[in-house]
Parts: structure tokens; C-alpha cells; sequence
């Protein structure tokens, strides 16, 4: 209620009169000019950002409207652009595909659906933009819209590109590296064999015949590596079945005499399990070939692999006359035995060995991680 | 005698009448959000001073403006397009008009142009306008046209020689500041013009057929102030009584005929200032009397009425002789006021009247006159005018 103030009744007089700092008719044109402004803000981020936005009227797919960015990229006038339709700057052999994707949107309905699609865009003077378009249904006041948001993707096409050929290159570099490995080994393993030509003394041919099979053995693994999609990892049964019969050839093994059973999980091992691996099932079926069977005895080669829970768990056994007795295979003089207790060790497993019917060796062991070297 | 259950409708602007009215200007600007202003007036409003304390209150509330002010007496369409361009292109989002009848017809077609981006013609006639104009203020400094309130503009069109009226509501400014002060600096023949554009827009509200009880209030008030006031306020021009009152009866004149429309008055004043270049006023003075001869029996009562307003004593006087007495006045009001003259002393010679006339019959403001003129009537008043 007024005071009894003077000035307070005369200023509370001047705003019943109207001519209050706030007297002003009822008007929404100060609240439409602050909306304006905010709309005008709104515009002005449109327009800043790199992509092109283009607001377009269904069904005829005319645009409504487009960002500054559009009429930059495309070379169209805003005026221009909204004469034009989807049709108009999308190149032809991608047309098709575009009103595909559009009409699917139309029918499906539901607001929240996007497409997204890598076309090319159609410059004012027929040039190409590679373009990945994220495609969206909106509606107005009962109208349907398409918003389409397109980012241009020449550079990143570029340099996915790039990646890609320099991927390529170096998948050629290493399976060269491998080829070339798995040639100077059997370049060694020649050499070992000529030399072995040149021996007389049983004894001499022995160790060049088992050298040569070591080097083969790891060959065998490059060979396998170079041959395989991703250069990283053989297939270890596969490995295993190849060395086996080269093996049998190298001592002119008769199959009838001495039969293979082998049992094999197939499982893929990188180069730091599959080398030690490999010289190991080399070691122990050259000593079983060379002593198991004496004056053709007749029997049974075993080589099991089997996969558990990240460990691995390999059997070479034969039913032969067994190692002697005097023979400790910890403190063994033998470079074979000696060269498989030191693999188990690189490979982190145990071994067992079992002389009963013959001679079993039990390794136990997990897949190796590459380790990074200094 | 009309219904009062015709259907009646009264538009008129928010107005501030009185002693610094127009310093206002600045506080209406910014609560209607403007940024930029253009200001439309006239070279004599600028010479006298007028504007400048407009531009400091716009100024005081950090309003930018621009002013356009190429306008002549009875503004042309190219000048409405020339400050239409200064509009768009100053990126102006307001308007306010300071001047007589030219700055602010000027202001509301350049408002309708840039609004509607289209050229002035395209409005002509009533009702023609699709988008209102942009927030218009107008601040008068004559005593007459009232387009401060109203929902007309007029237009020269050059090259037809005519006057195009624009009838809209949409041309009705938002806010009209009516400060008598600025009418102080007229001079003698601007106040006696202007004097009997009130008059004449009072006369014809009061017969119009779109007249109503509202519409007459402010008619019969506004005559009843010219009529005791005009002589006076023309031999006293610094008088600040005189010259309110004369404001306050162009205010009421501008209300009642707003909302009335006009009559043959004005629409054979368009014509013959569309022909001549004539100051309105000065047209209207002219006709005033031969179109009262001609509309007379038509609304005997009315012009009754306007003679007793007038303060002239008819109690005892038939019609005849009530016509005879009005016209008298009316005459002798333009004698007192040397605008007696025949329409051959400015310029107009028989062989005009024919084209004269052509135009009349196709103003808007014929429309409402209380009584329907043939193109023969419209020539034989012009005749009688001569």
C-alpha cells in the first residue's frame, strides 16, 4: 500500500498514468528481438563448424536450409542451395544408394534413427568430396525433416590409406625376413649334409645328421611363419606332423617297423614357444628313432599335445628297450638331453620322465609372451 | 441514422501527450529492445534543432542510430526506398520518426518495405500490407497530419504525379510521443496549414460512414479546438497554451479519423498535391468548403453538429440556411487565414480537372464520404474550386 510519503504517492501517480521506467503496453516484440538474438547465436555455431548441415524438406528432399559450411565446401550460394535437392550433389552412381537409405528412414519412422554412410558429395564445378553423412529424421510442427550432418573424410581416407600401405610393406618386409631365415638355414642344413658326405666315422655322420634336423627343426618354424596370414603364430600340430615325417625320412625310418601315433590338440604357438618347442620334440624323437628300437625292433612312436587352461602339455613316448639305467637324466653328458632340460627351462615348464614300458617324456608348459628387448 | 450495433473497431497507438514527451524516446527504444535505430526526419527538423535531444536520449541508453533525412514535403516512393536500403543495410531493427506528416509517412513505408522487401507500390489501397512494420515511434512537430496515431500513409508516386494512400493497421506506430514544445518552431503559414489539416480530418471523421460514437467524441472535440484556436495560436506563435491545444486537437482529429477514414476532402487533396506538389494542408484548405457544399445535405445533422462545435449560434436557422452560415465560417476562417484562393492561383487550369478527377475517384479515402460522388460531381467541385 502507498505510504504516507509524498514522493512515493507521486511515483506510484506517474506508473498508474503509464509513465513508470516499466509502463510500457504489453508487447512481445523486446522478448521475440531476445529470442532472435539467441537463434542468431544458435546460427552463428552452426555456421562456424567445419561440418556441412543440410535440413532437408520430405518427401521432395529439397533443402530447407543449410550451414555456411555447406555453401563453402559445395561452391553454392545459401540462396542457390535451397533451389537444390539431395539428388543435386550427391554424384550419380551413389544416388541410388542415398534414397535407399532415406526412404528406409521415412518408413521406419521412429525419430531416433540415424544412418550413417561414406558417399561422395558433388562440388558446383563436378569435383568430388569423400564424405561420411550421418543421416536423421526430425519433425516440426507436424512436418517431417531429414537433418543430414557431412564431414568431410578425404584426409582421413588419406592417411587410413597410408597406414594401410605401410602396413602392407612391412607384412612383405617380414615375410621376407622369414623366407630369407628359413633359406639360410637350409643352406646350413646343405652344407651339414654335404660335410656329412665327406665322413666316414659313424660316429661324426651322427652329429652332422642331428645338427642338420636341429636347423631344420627351426626352418621348418620360419618356413611355417612366412606361410601363415599374420606372421606371428604357426599352427604347432601342423608343425609337429610335417617335422615328424621329415624326421622318419632323414633315418630312413620303415613306417611298418616303427609306427607313428601321433595326438595333437591344434593349437597356434608365436616364434618364443614354437622354437624351443620344436628343438625339443626334435631332441627327444631323434633319441627314440636312434635308440628306442635297436636291430629293427618293432614299435610304437607316441607325440601328444594337449591344450588345458592356457598350459600345454606335450608327451613324446616310445614302447623301446627304454634308457639305461645308468643314465641320469638331470646330470645327463648327452649335448640332447642336456639341450632339452635348457629349452624347458627358456620355455618356464617342467619335464618328467617315466621309464616304465618304454620311455615317456611329460612336459609341462605355457605359451610364452613376446618380451620386449632392449 | 446509423445503428450503434454496426460493428465498430478502435485502433490507436500507445501515446504520451505533453511538456517532454519526446525525451522519452530513449527508455521506449530500449524497452522494445532496440540496437540500432534509424532515424527518419526532415532537413528543416534537423536545421532547427529538434533532433538533437532525441539523439541524446538515445544516446544516455546506448542506443546506436542513423539518420535518414532526404525527404521533401509529400515523400516519394523513391525516397521510401533509398531510406528502406539505409534500414536493411545498417542492419537497423528500429524506427523512430521526428517531423510532420512527410518524416512519418516517410518512416512507416520505409518500415513496411523492409519488412516485407518489396516495393512500395505493392501496398497501395487498404489492407495490402502482409507484414507489419518494425517498432515504430513517432515524435510530431507539426500540429496536423496526426500520423503519429494513425493507419495511413501517403506516398507520392512521381512518376504517375499521384499520392498513393496506404490504409493499414499494421502501419499504426507502436508508440507516439506528442510533445507541443516541438511545434514552436512553425512558422506562420505551417501553423495555419497544418490548422485546417486538423480541421479537415475532423470535418470528414465526423460525416464519415465509418464513423462512430467513439470516432465522433474525438472529431467534435478536435473541431471544437481548431476552430477557437487556429486564428489565435497563428498570430501567437510562441505561445505554449495555443499551440497544445492545437496539438491536442490534431491528436483528436488523428484518433477519430484513424479509425473513420476520410472523405472526398482528402481525396481530392491527394490528387491535386500528387498533381502540384501542393502542401497538404494548404490542398485541404482549398477544398474544405466546396466539399462541404457537396456532402452537405447528406448529414445535415452532422454538419449541424460541427457548426455548433464551430461555436456558431444555429438554433433558429433551417438547413439552407445552417449550409449557408458553416460555409461562411469556414470561409471566412480562410480569409482571416489568407488561404482564400481560387485552385487557378496555384497552378490548376480546366484542362487538369478530367485527370483531377480520375484520380480522386480512385483515392482510397473516397470510400468512406458520407455521400457517393459520380467522376461528373467530383469535376464539377473541382469546377466550382477553380
Amino acid at each position: 500500500m502507498p505510504s504516507d510519503d509524498n514522493d512515493d504517492w507521486d511515483s506510484i501517480r506517474e506508473k498508474i498514468i503509464g509513465l513508470g521506467e516499466q509502463s510500457i503496453r504489453k508487447s512481445y516484440y523486446p522478448e521475440l528481438q531476445q529470442r532472435l538474438s539467441e537463434l542468431e547465436r544458435f546460427r552463428a555455431l552452426l555456421d562456424e563448424t567445419n561440418d556441412a548441415i543440410f535440413l532437408c524438406e520430405l518427401p521432395s528432399a529439397r533443402f530447407a536450409d543449410v550451414n555456411h559450411s555447406t555453401c563453402k565446401q559445395l561452391g553454392y550460394s545459401s540462396q542457390e542451395m535451397k533451389e537444390m535437392s539431395v539428388d543435386d550433389i550427391i554424384t550419380p552412381d551413389e544416388i541410388g544408394k542415398m534414397r535407399t537409405i532415406i526412404s528406409n528412414l521415412i518408413e521406419e519412422k521412429p525419430l531416433q534413427n540415424r544412418e550413417t554412410v561414406e558417399t561422395f558429395l558433388k562440388r558446383s564445378d563436378n569435383s568430388k568430396i569423400n564424405v561420411e553423412i550421418n543421416i536423421s529424421l526430425v519433425k516440426f510442427s507436424e512436418n517431417f525433416y531429414i537433418v543430414m550432418v557431412a564431414r568431410d573424410i578425404t584426409e582421413r581416407k588419406e592417411f587410413e590409406n597410408a597406414l594401410k600401405s605401410s602396413l602392407e610393406e612391412k607384412e612383405v618386409l617380414i615375410r621376407e625376413i622369414h623366407h630369407r631365415v628359413k633359406n639360410n638355414m637350409q643352406i646350413i642344413s646343405s652344407l651339414l649334409n654335404l660335410q656329412k658326405q665327406y665322413v666316414h666315422d659313424e660316429e661324426a655322420v651322427n652329429v652332422l645328421l642331428e645338427s642338420q634336423n636341429r636347423v631344420k627343426s627351426m626352418a621348418m618354424i620360419h618356413e611355417k611363419l612366412y606361410k601363415s596370414r599374420n606372421f606371428s603364430e604357426i599352427n604347432f600340430a601342423d608343425y609337429i606332423r610335417s617335422l615328424v615325417d621329415d624326421f622318419f625320412y632323414s633315418y630312413g625310418v620303415d613306417s611298418n617297423q616303427i609306427k607313428k601315433n601321433i595326438i595333437l590338440d591344434e593349437v597356434m604357438f608365436g616364434l618364443e614357444t614354437a622354437i624351443p618347442c620344436g628343438l625339443i620334440i626334435s631332441e627327444l624323437v631323434t633319441n627314440s628313432l636312434k635308440y628306442a628300437f635297436p636291430h629293427h625292433k618293432n614299435g610304437e612312436l607316441k607325440i601328444e599335445l594337449h591344450a588345458a587352461a592356457e598350459e600345454y602339455c606335450l608327451i613324446i613316448s616310445d614302447d623301446g628297450v627304454g634308457i639305461p639305467e645308468n643314465i641320469n637324466f638331470d646330470e645327463t653328458d648327452t649335448l640332447g638331453l642336456k639341450l632339452v632340460n635348457s629349452l624347458v627351462k627358456q620355455l618356464e615348464g617342467t619335464i618328467e620322465l617315466v621309464k616304465y614300458n618304454g620311455t615317456e617324456f611329460k612336459i609341462l608348459f605355457k605359451e610364452l609372451k613376446y618380451k620386449e628387448r632392449l | 441514422m446509423k445503428s450503434l450495433l454496426e460493428l465498430r473497431k478502435f485502433v490507436a497507438p500507445e501515446f504520451i501527450f505533453g511538456s517532454g514527451a519526446r525525451l522519452l524516446v530513449g527508455r521506449y527504444a530500449k524497452n522494445f529492445g532496440a540496437r540500432k535505430v534509424l532515424i527518419v526526419t526532415d532537413p528543416h527538423v534537423l536545421a532547427v534543432g529538434l533532433i538533437d535531444p532525441v539523439l541524446t536520449a538515445l544516446k544516455n541508453e546506448g542506443i546506436s542510430f542513423e539518420i535518414y533525412s532526404n525527404i521533401k514535403t509529400n515523400p516519394t516512393a523513391s525516397q521510401v526506398m533509398e531510406g528502406s536500403r539505409v534500414y536493411l543495410n545498417e542492419n537497423c531493427n528500429f524506427i523512430v520518426a521526428v517531423g510532420g506528416g512527410s518524416p512519418m509517412d516517410c518512416a512507416k513505408a520505409i518500415g513496411i518495405v523492409s519488412s516485407n522487401k518489396k516495393g512500395i507500390h505493392e501496398f497501395e489501397g487498404v489492407d495490402k500490407v502482409p507484414i507489419p512494420s518494425p517498432p515504430l515511434i513517432c515524435i510530431p512537430t507539426t500540429a496536423g497530419s496526426a500520423a503519429d496515431v494513425s493507419q495511413f500513409a501517403i506516398i507520392t508516386d512521381e512518376r504517375r504525379k499521384l499520392k498513393m494512400a496506404i490504409v493499414s493497421k499494421t502501419v499504426v506506430p507502436d508508440v507516439a510521443l506528442i510533445d507541443p514544445e516541438t511545434t514552436l518552431t512553425m512558422d506562420k503559414s505551417l501553423t495555419i496549414a497544418t490548422g485546417f489539416d486538423v480541421l479537415s480530418h475532423a470535418f470528414e471523421a465526423y460525416v464519415s460512414n465509418a464513423s462512430s460514437p467513439i470516432t465522433d467524441l474525438h472529431a467534435l472535440e478536435a473541431i471544437s479546438l481548431a476552430g477557437s484556436n487556429l486564428i489565435p495560436t497563428s498570430n501567437d506563435l510562441n505561445n505554449i497554451d495555443l499551440r497544445s491545444k492545437m496539438m491536442l486537437s490534431s491528436l483528436n482529429a488523428g484518433l477519430a479519423f484513424s479509425n473513420a477514414s476520410l472523405g472526398l476532402i482528402h481525396a481530392m487533396a491527394h490528387s491535386l498535391g500528387g498533381f502540384l506538389d501542393l502542401p497538404h494542408g494548404e490542398c485541404n484548405a482549398l477544398l474544405l468548403d466546396h466539399v462541404i457544399e457537396f456532402n452537405f445535405e447528406a448529414e445535415v445533422k452532422k454538419y449541424k453538429d460541427i457548426s455548433t462545435a464551430l461555436g456558431l449560434n444555429i438554433d433558429e436557422l433551417d438547413d439552407k440556411a445552417v449550409k449557408k452560415v458553416l460555409i461562411n465560417k469556414i470561409r471566412d476562417l480562410k480569409v482571416e487565414s489568407d488561404v482564400n484562393k481560387p485552385l487557378k492561383d496555384v497552378g490548376v487550369s480546366m484542362g487538369d480537372i478530367p485527370q483531377l478527377a480520375h484520380k480522386t475517384m480512385n483515392d482510397a479515402c473516397i470510400i468512406t464520404n458520407p455521400r457517393r460522388p459520380t467522376i461528373k460531381d467530383v469535376e464539377e467541385i473541382f469546377k466550382n474550386a477553380l
